[in-house]
């Protein structure tokens, strides 16, 4: 088995596009929240959401036409774009390798799906955009990437295992570098903000009117976001003979399924899933150093999690901290800008605060590093996902 | 030595069941909804009340019962522990419970009177999920959006899951629902074939601990025609899984051909034109089953022994091949 290194980052998201921009925005404790425009919100009672302003995707979607690629693709497209160059990789170099194209996501070409069904609803199935029904589907997400790219000899696969799907990816990716299956693998997630979602939340009163505050005692819910992060992760052997730099190295993952419930996490399982990840990484649970919490911000997720947390990690579990306070839910992208942000933790040496904080609420019981970076020679650190379906990832990435 | 397969089950306009299929009648439906076609080859057989009860089952939309369903088909014939997964293949989840949610929110007088229950059907990793939930698989549990290439797709996650230690067997397959939003995409994306719904799924296993293999998996190869020449890649599929398992293209003795659309259709009887097997085409059967064709190509191909190929082939551009040695 080989091991595996992340050489390029890419991300699109609320607070900054690109590693560095992101970076700094994560070490400022930057917030994407801001009211949504992405839909109509007229009849709810507030809106507040980490929505991505500015995305100029002619950027980055250069030869596939854009009308084939929705907006969730083309964050996947702008991401994976951004992590090849950000190795230091061409696209003709990439070309001649074997190589895995995985991105996670919850809703996949969604908000095309509601601009589809609102024509339905309201004039008639006859009107739906035939140009839309053909980029609906989520496949086109890895595809688009490969097709932008020109890779053929690509492993192709949106994962569409919801929240928790941006791990999944990079797992995946991972197990094809390791393996031998693959030389690289562009790996992560990507969402696009839609209504469907907003509203499932809202409807169960997991939306905070204002700011996203995991841990808090007096947290309301999960805001809604969108982006992309993607990995571009290859092997150790080969980063070094270039002489590339590897922001961190991917040291194992672990999957599992709580078999539960559709909705409400179980934390027994979420435990069980961490501590799969560690034993694949070959960490014992004293020696991480951070965890990247799944952290939406629900009443339910947090003391669920935390619970979890200190069941693998003792009473005095690692620092806890939550970047959807500053992204908000991203949904399938989540775990890949998680995973994102501990590789950028690791090589710049911080630790990326969970902002928005005023009081830890007694029940989730760690320190989340409130609303200031600090300073961190961070080793290995562990990044959380959870999802609806009881679809568990942890993925953990480390410097040896 | 790869993964082999164990045991299938499937659901379909044949009825519930392996004898089902085997039987291959055709029964398409007509249709009195809002369809735009006027049949389908409905699963009329696979009555979610009947098959699973009403526990459970009150807000459950038809995708999630089609693979709760099939899978409680499958796991008899299984051993089954904690590192059982589920891998599944989906073009969009259920279009249809996504349409209903947004269209209660759209229309009723407040935009968040929407049934919060059918919210977590409406996500694509619903089928496996539920699967998961009712017969308690614990293990790896993954959906792969794949569209048509979701028989590939599959199998090569399940197979990496197996070899790398993360699952002790994979049920691998897909389910595709019908309803009248799914053909009223495919209308607009220029579908013309009658649709089917159905699921089937496959047990993957590492084959050193496999009791009874049906079929080895002997090799999965996938490219994207970023070039736009499907054929080609499609060939080339052919040969690397050909070369990699030390036989010739004469050797292949079935094939069940995967029959998209239009150019795709053209491009795959290209891909072939140098295999002499017999060609099996599943959707005569079926119908259109979208992201379950793949793994109604391999289900059917397991009564034919030898080495047999199923092919992919999706509008977006990937394509891909399955050689399977199914055994006697």
């Amino acid at each position: 088995m080989r091991r595996v290194v992340v050489t390029g980052i890419g991300v699109v998201s609320s607070i900054g596009t690109g590693a560095a921009p992101f970076a700094k925005a994560l070490r400022e404790g930057r917030s994407g929240a801001r009211p949504i425009g992405a839909f109509d919100t007229a009849g709810f009672a507030h809106a507040t959401g980490c929505e991505v302003v500015g995305f100029e995707p002619q950027r980055w979607v250069r030869n596939v036409p854009l009308d084939e690629v929705g907006r969730a693709a083309r964050f996947a497209i702008a991401s994976a774009r951004m992590a090849v160059d950000d190795a230091g990789l061409t696209e003709e170099e990439l070309r001649r390798l074997p190589g895995l194209v995985s991105i996670g996501t919850t809703d996949g070409g969604s908000d095309d799906g509601e601009r589809l069904a609102a024509s339905y609803v309201h004039s008639g199935p006859e009107s739906m955009d035939p140009v839309a029904a053909r980029r609906l589907p989520a496949s086109t997400l890895a595809t688009g990437v490969a097709r932008e790219l020109r890779l053929s000899d690509v492993d192709v696969s949106t994962i569409a295992t919801a929240c928790a799907a941006g791990n999944y990816a990079i797992g995946n990716g991972f197990d094809a570098v390791r393996t031998g299956e693959a030389d690289f693998a562009l790996c992560g997630g990507a969402d696009a903000m839609c209504r469907m979602t907003f509203t499932g939340f809202y409807r169960l009163g997991a939306v905070d009117p204002d700011g996203c505050r995991p841990f808090d005692v007096n947290r309301r819910g999960i805001l809604t976001g969108e982006g992309g992060a993607v990995l571009l992760l290859e092997p150790l052997e080969s980063a070094r003979e270039r002489g590339a730099r590897s922001y961190a190295e991917i040291l194992g993952y672990g999957l599992n399924c709580d078999a539960h419930h559709q909705v409400a996490p179980d934390g027994d399982s979420v435990r069980r899933c961490m501590e799969l990840a560690l034993a694949d990484a070959g960490v014992e649970p004293g020696e991480v150093d951070l965890i990247s919490a799944h952290g939406t911000g629900t009443k339910a997720n947090d003391v669920t999690e935390c619970g979890a947390i200190r069941g693998a990690f003792g009473d005095r579990p690692p620092r806890t901290v939550s970047v959807k306070s500053m992204l908000g839910h991203t949904m399938g992208a989540a775990s890949a800008l998680g995973a994102a942000a501990c590789a950028l933790g690791i090589e710049h040496r911080f630790i990326p605060p969970t902002i928005n904080h005023t009081e830890t609420d007694p029940d989730c019981g760690i320190d989340c590093v409130p609303n200031t970076a600090v300073e961190a020679r961070l080793r290995v650190v562990q990044n959380n996902a959870l999802a609806f379906g009881g679809n568990n990832a942890v993925v953990v990435l480390g410097k040896r | 030595m790869g993964p082999v397969i164990t045991a299938w089950s499937a659901i379909s306009s044949c009825g519930v069941g392996r004898a089902a299929l085997e039987a291959g009648l055709v029964r398409p439906s007509p249709l009195d909804d809002e369809s735009p076609g006027t049949q389908a080859f409905l699963a009329s057989d696979f009555v979610v009340r009947e098959a699973l009860g009403t526990k459970g089952t009150g807000s459950m939309d038809r995708s999630s019962a089609l693979a709760v369903g099939v899978v409680g088909e499958l796991l008899p014939g299984v051993d089954v522990d904690a590192r059982t997964g589920v891998v599944l293949g989906t073009t969009s989840g259920s279009s249809q419970t996504q349409l209903e949610f947004t269209r209660d929110s759209l229309t009723r007088r407040k935009p968040y009177f929407v049934n919060p229950a059918s919210m977590p059907f409406a996500l694509m990793n619903s089928a496996a999920g539920q699967a998961a939930i009712w017969h308690k698989l614990t293990g790896p549990n993954t959906t792969i959006a794949g569209g048509r290439m979701s028989g590939p797709s599959v199998l090569r996650y399940g197979a990496r899951l197996l070899a790398t230690g993360r699952a002790s067997g994979v049920v691998c397959g897909a389910v595709e629902e019908y309803s009248p939003t799914r053909a009223w995409l495919e209308h607009h994306r220029g579908g013309t074939r009658v649709l089917g719904e159905g699921a089937a799924v496959v047990f993957l296993e590492s084959a050193g601990t496999a009791r009874a293999p049906l079929a080895e998996v002997l090799g999965i190869a996938t490219r994207v025609a970023v070039d736009g020449d499907p054929a080609g890649a499609l060939a080339a599929c052919l040969h690397r899984v050909l070369e990699r398992a030390g036989a010739a293209a004469e050797d292949v003795r079935t094939v069940a051909v995967s029959a998209p659309e239009g150019a795709l259709a053209e491009a795959e009887r290209t891909a072939l034109a140098r295999l002499r097997a017999s060609v099996v085409d599943p959707a005569e059967v079926i119908g259109d089953v979208g992201a379950a064709t793949g793994p109604f190509q391999v289900v059917t191909l397991l009564r034919s022994p030898g080495l047999a190929v199923a092919t992919a082939l999706d509008a977006d551009g990937s394509v891909g091949c399955v050689l399977l040695r199914v055994l006697s």
